[in-house]
């Protein structure tokens, strides 16, 4: 597979797609640490192997963002690998770079969400607030 | 003849002075369409009134859920009292009275999100065009509730460990659950084995919680953004196959608790590599 046969996507066509009645799939494969640091809302860590990497299988668009110089070898990788499991893999052009230069919004992902029966969070019954401000974790 | 022109005009411009009801009088269709809305029924529906009465029927409540004595949201409680014809609304602006009102952060969350972004706003998605102007639909809509959010498996290898991702990608443009303090989104992952049995269970649950002190803490799913949940060791116990089912619930309190009206939002499914 040449350069030029791998299939690019904008930041700005990404951030259309993701308010689209189908929103792709998006896997940030740049490694654990860069992730954490930053990176597309919702994409999900899919580590750096794409050997590693077992999706479900799926039909929809999903695109790839990679560290900055990844070789073609691993391009390939991954493409081949995700198309198998019946994705449209796109890869992001100019990576998480140029979703910054974009101007788009960026996540950094969090570290942990509330389980039940966590403490010292309790489920509620539901009653409204009744006019106490509302606590909201930014 | 000026002072009758005079109380004509001003019976004109201000019919939510002289009668309860009298917009469908000239827009009886729109009326129609609103009548057959959730918000319409705000004050009768069946959780209200529960969870109203538990709460010692404080007519804080009502503020939102009936803003002028009636059963629900009524035409001047969006529009306002006039003088007619009335302004067009500002959205979300006009929406944020209620759907930011303290339990909500619907339009807060909204703002931040990429529909925002993209000039979408609440009516590009709540106004079903076949049903009209007024004819909002929301979470109370089966179908349009299974719109609200996509849930990918996939397993990632990290530092020689399989981890499970779970990722909830919500479609919904504002926090979810939107709504209130009365509504909830859970996970429920799966890890199945031979014979179809469960090997293990894991749950998340989305919505409002409650701290020790009383305080209330916003764990919806942001937009966008979603959530990515991990399961370490996703093969343990026998496990074949893996499970996953996205809820929304009309109830608040522990899964256990039956819900008759919940939805599937999302499943999924995936075959683990032994």
């Amino acid at each position: 597979m040449a350069e030029q046969e791998f299939s690019y996507v904008s930041p700005d066509s990404v951030a259309d797609a993701l308010v689209s009645p189908a929103p792709p799939l998006i896997l940030d494969a740049r490694g654990r640490d860069i992730y954490a640091e930053g990176t597309v809302p919702g994409a999900v860590n899919a580590g750096r192997d794409p050997k590693g990497f077992l999706p479900s299988k799926g039909s929809g668009q999903l695109v790839l963002i990679l560290k900055k110089g990844a070789t073609s070898y691993l391009k390939r990788s991954w493409s081949e690998r995700l198309s198998s499991y019946g994705y449209k893999v796109t890869i992001l052009n100019g990576g998480f770079d140029a979703w910054l230069a974009a101007g788009l919004p960026v996540e950094i992902p969090a570290s942990g969400h509330i389980k039940p029966g966590s403490t010292p969070y309790i489920i509620p019954r539901g009653l409204c607030e009744t006019n106490t401000p509302a606590q909201v974790r930014e | 003849m000026t002072w009758r022109l005079a109380l004509s005009w001003l019976l004109l411009t201000s019919f939510p002075l002289f009668a309860a009801e009298p917009c469908e009088s000239c827009h009886l269709e729109t009326h129609r369409q609103f009548a057959a809305t959730a918000m319409a029924k705000a004050a009768r529906s069946d959780d209200f009134i529960q969870e109203w009465g538990q709460g010692g029927r404080n007519p804080a409540c009502l503020s939102c859920h009936a803003p002028s004595g009636t059963e629900g949201v009524v035409c001047v409680d969006c529009h306002g009292l006039g003088p007619h014809p009335y302004p067009r609304l500002s959205v979300p602006e006009t929406c944020a009275r209620c759907h930011d009102a303290p339990g909500e952060s619907t339009v807060r969350r909204h703002k931040t999100s990429l529909a925002a972004r993209r000039n979408l706003n609440c009516l590009s998605c709540h106004v079903k065009p076949s049903a009209g102007s007024h004819g909002f639909i929301g979470a109370t809509d089966p179908a349009f509730l299974r719109t609200a959010a996509l849930l990918h498996l996939a397993v990632r290898n990290d530092l020689g460990k399989q981890i499970l991702v779970a990722a909830i990608r919500p479609r919904t443009g504002h926090a979810l659950p939107g709504g209130t303090t009365g509504r909830s989104v859970w996970l429920v992952i799966k890890g199945m084995g031979r014979g179809n049995a469960e090997r293990w269970r894991e749950t998340w649950r989305f919505g409002w919680w409650q701290g020790p002190k009383g305080e209330w803490e916003d764990a919806t799913l942001a937009p966008d953004i979603g959530a990515n949940l991990e399961v370490a060791e996703p093969g343990r116990q026998g496990t074949d196959w893996i499970e996953a089912e996205l809820i929304f619930r009309f109830r608040p309190g522990p899964f256990e608790e039956p819900d008759p009206r919940q939805v599937t939002i999302s499943k999924a499914q995936m075959t683990l590599r032994r």
